[in-house]
């Protein structure tokens, strides 16, 4: 328990600990192959004298317990809601039990005389990066104390050492100006390691939380922008839509008969007023979506708002004598979807195809089932796009060049609010068109959406 | 002069309010100017109009909202039965029963108009009610023409079909 509290892991987040712990015990895979694998080299080819049971039985151990650690990993990443407490001792029992082993190996390998006792940096670099740096330190201090006691209880002769005999010549355990000095050297190298690794990640873990605060305060920001517009928008409107009544009533000649240049004049300031109208609606239909990322949701079905729409734009196809075809295969399918939003989809793209497709011309309307998706496309026969305008044609106030020749007048916000509400709908859209030959916008909603809403 | 049917136009916006009052003074309508929803209250149980017109939003201007004005209505026994045709500005759809529906779990009040600052970014935010007791809605800017046949198709009614709804 209290080890616990003593070594807690650093910031890291449960998942990253968990992909550690993994990573950990794969490499301990390769280490039992190493280690069998140098000390077969080293007695077979370079004829080394090494107690060779030990070491063997020190692979097999290592083995065995590294299956132990897969075998609880697994256990502890099956567990629903994962435990940080517990990864974080077990990363740290790992690290330890390494530590103990390593020395293990270096007693039967010649202790401080085998230059394999470096292989602890790797353990402090682990050590620095994924724990604490408390934890750190506490590892280091741990492995100075392990190497440093087995070699003076062996310089002491409490215990046996092991001289491999011919890889150092003489047995320099028993000088004891070199082995003080080896453990200096090699007690400051771990620190310095531990030190230098857990600097580099604390800085990084630094630099990743204030991206991270700075992302969301630009979203926030973003949002607020969003209001902001929205509020001086809604307050446009509400004064335009007053001149507008008050043109009307005098147009109507409520307020008395006016002369035929006046008459004119009102008309173009009317006209004028309903354009901007329509651009003010258009900016407060977009920020409405930009600002509130938890738009109402219900079960709605495609179909009947495809139809509804189509209802409102028969006239409009009659007046231009635009021929309209509408397939629909969905057969009442519902999604959980904001319903004005995907009216507001059709509305817009039909008006496009309406506005942009010459008298006599031809829109079809498609609505069918596609690996999952509701795929909805809507055909005509216009003036279609050109390559270049395609790629901006959904940015804010974009209008391709052939576009405003047709029409003056128009916002350049209808794709970007078709594009926005699909974003928010988890949806897509695209299209294909050539210029001359007419367009067709695609889009596509999930049937069953994941996004959250109320229904 | 006593045939004049009257209408109660509650708007803290003054010249759609003169504006709303030439057409439909044209259309033969003796109007009752109201530009704070306290005054559009103590004017409805004077004048007892046939109808009101209501904006969905008092600006800072009045002391409450329009939803709020509505609720109130509602509960006084005495106005209860107000014909309420509604000016919306923003994109508010609200369902609009043919018959009343089951009174219990039904809010009426909402967000809005629960004590909370009036500023007017709020009824972005705010819960709209799933429903609201008013007789009908228009959109703003409303065609004269519109607002004409929409004030005299809701007078056939005579009493809203809110009348009674909520005992309080």
């Amino acid at each position: 328990m209290e080890l616990r509290d003593a070594f807690p892991i650093n910031i890291l987040a449960g998942s990253e600990v968990d992909e550690r712990a993994r990573w950990f015990i794969d490499l301990r895979w390769l280490a039992v192959i190493g280690v069998a694998g140098v000390v077969t080299a080293a007695s077979l080819i370079f004829k080394v004298t090494l107690p060779l049971r030990f070491l063997y039985a020190g692979a097999a151990i290592l083995a065995c317990y590294n299956a132990v650690f897969l075998l609880y990993w697994k256990r502890l990443s099956a567990s629903p809601g994962k435990d940080n407490k517990k990864q974080n001792l077990f990363a740290n029992i790992q690290v330890a039990t390494d530590l103990l082993m390593l020395t293990y190996f270096l007693h039967f390998g010649g202790s401080i005389e085998n230059p394999f006792v470096y292989y602890f940096i790797f353990h402090m670099v682990i050590a620095g990066i994924l724990l604490s740096n408390r934890a750190a330190y506490a590892h280091g201090a741990f492995a100075v104390l392990l190497i440093g006691s087995t070699s003076f209880l062996e310089y002491a002769g409490v215990i046996p050492h092991y001289h491999v005999s011919g890889f150092p010549d003489s047995e320099m355990i028993y000088n004891f100006k070199y082995l003080a000095g080896s453990l200096g050297v090699l007690s400051s190298t771990l620190f310095i390691t531990i030190f230098m690794a857990a600097t580099i990640v604390n800085k990084l873990r630094d630099r990743e939380e204030k991206l991270d605060a700075a992302n969301k305060l630009l979203a926030e920001q973003d949002r607020l922008k969003s209001q902001y517009v929205l509020t001086v928008s809604h307050d446009l409107k509400s004064s335009v839509s007053t001149i507008q009544s008050c043109l009307k009533v005098v147009l109507k000649g409520l307020t008395g008969s006016i002369g035929q240049k006046t008459t004119e004049m009102l008309s173009r300031a009317e006209r004028r007023s309903v354009y901007m109208l329509d651009f003010i609606s258009d900016l407060l239909n977009l920020s409405s979506i930009r600002a509130d990322k938890n738009l109402r949701k219900s079960q709605v079905s495609v179909s009947r708002i495809a139809e509804r729409t189509v209802d409102n734009f028969s006239q409009r196809f009659q007046a231009k004598k635009i021929k309209f075809e509408f397939r629909d295969e969905l057969e009442e399918a519902m999604i959980l979807a904001n319903e004005d939003s995907i009216e507001r989809v059709f509305i817009n793209l039909l008006e496009n195809a309406v506005r942009y497709t010459p008298s006599g011309g031809k829109i079809s309307l498609e609505l069918r089932n596609k690996d999952g998706n509701i795929e909805v496309s809507v055909r005509d026969t216009g003036i279609g796009i050109a390559e270049d305008d395609q790629q901006s044609l959904f940015k804010d106030f974009y209008r391709a060049e052939n576009a405003r020749m047709i029409e003056k007048d128009g916002t350049g916000l209808g794709l970007s609010i078709v594009k926005q509400i699909m974003d928010s709908h988890n949806g897509r859209i695209w299209l294909e068109s050539r210029l001359g030959q007419g367009s067709r916008f695609i889009f596509s909603l999930p049937v069953a959406s994941g996004s959250t809403g109320e229904v | 002069m006593g045939n004049k049917k009257t209408v109660l136009l509650a708007d803290d916006d003054i010249d759609l309010v003169e504006t709303m009052k030439i057409v439909l003074e044209a259309a033969g309508f003796e109007i009752i100017p109201a530009y704070d929803t306290l005054s559009a209250f103590e004017k409805l149980k004077t004048e007892k109009p046939d109808i009101m017109i209501l904006d969905v939003m008092f600006g800072p201007g009045g002391k409450t909202n329009g939803l709020e004005l509505v609720s109130k209505i509602r509960q006084d026994p005495a106005l209860s039965g107000t014909l309420i045709l509604m000016i919306t500005s923003v994109n508010l759809k609200l369902p609009v029963f043919d018959s009343l529906p089951d009174m219990d779990g039904m809010p009426v009040s909402t967000e809005a108009g629960q004590g909370k600052s009036s500023g007017k970014d709020e009824l972005f935010t705010l819960n709209v009610p799933s429903f609201l007791p008013v007789d009908g809605f228009i959109n703003k800017p409303a065609e004269p023409d519109e607002l004409v046949l929409k004030v005299k198709t809701l007078l056939e009614k005579k009493v809203s079909k809110w009348a009674g709804w909520k005992k309080k």
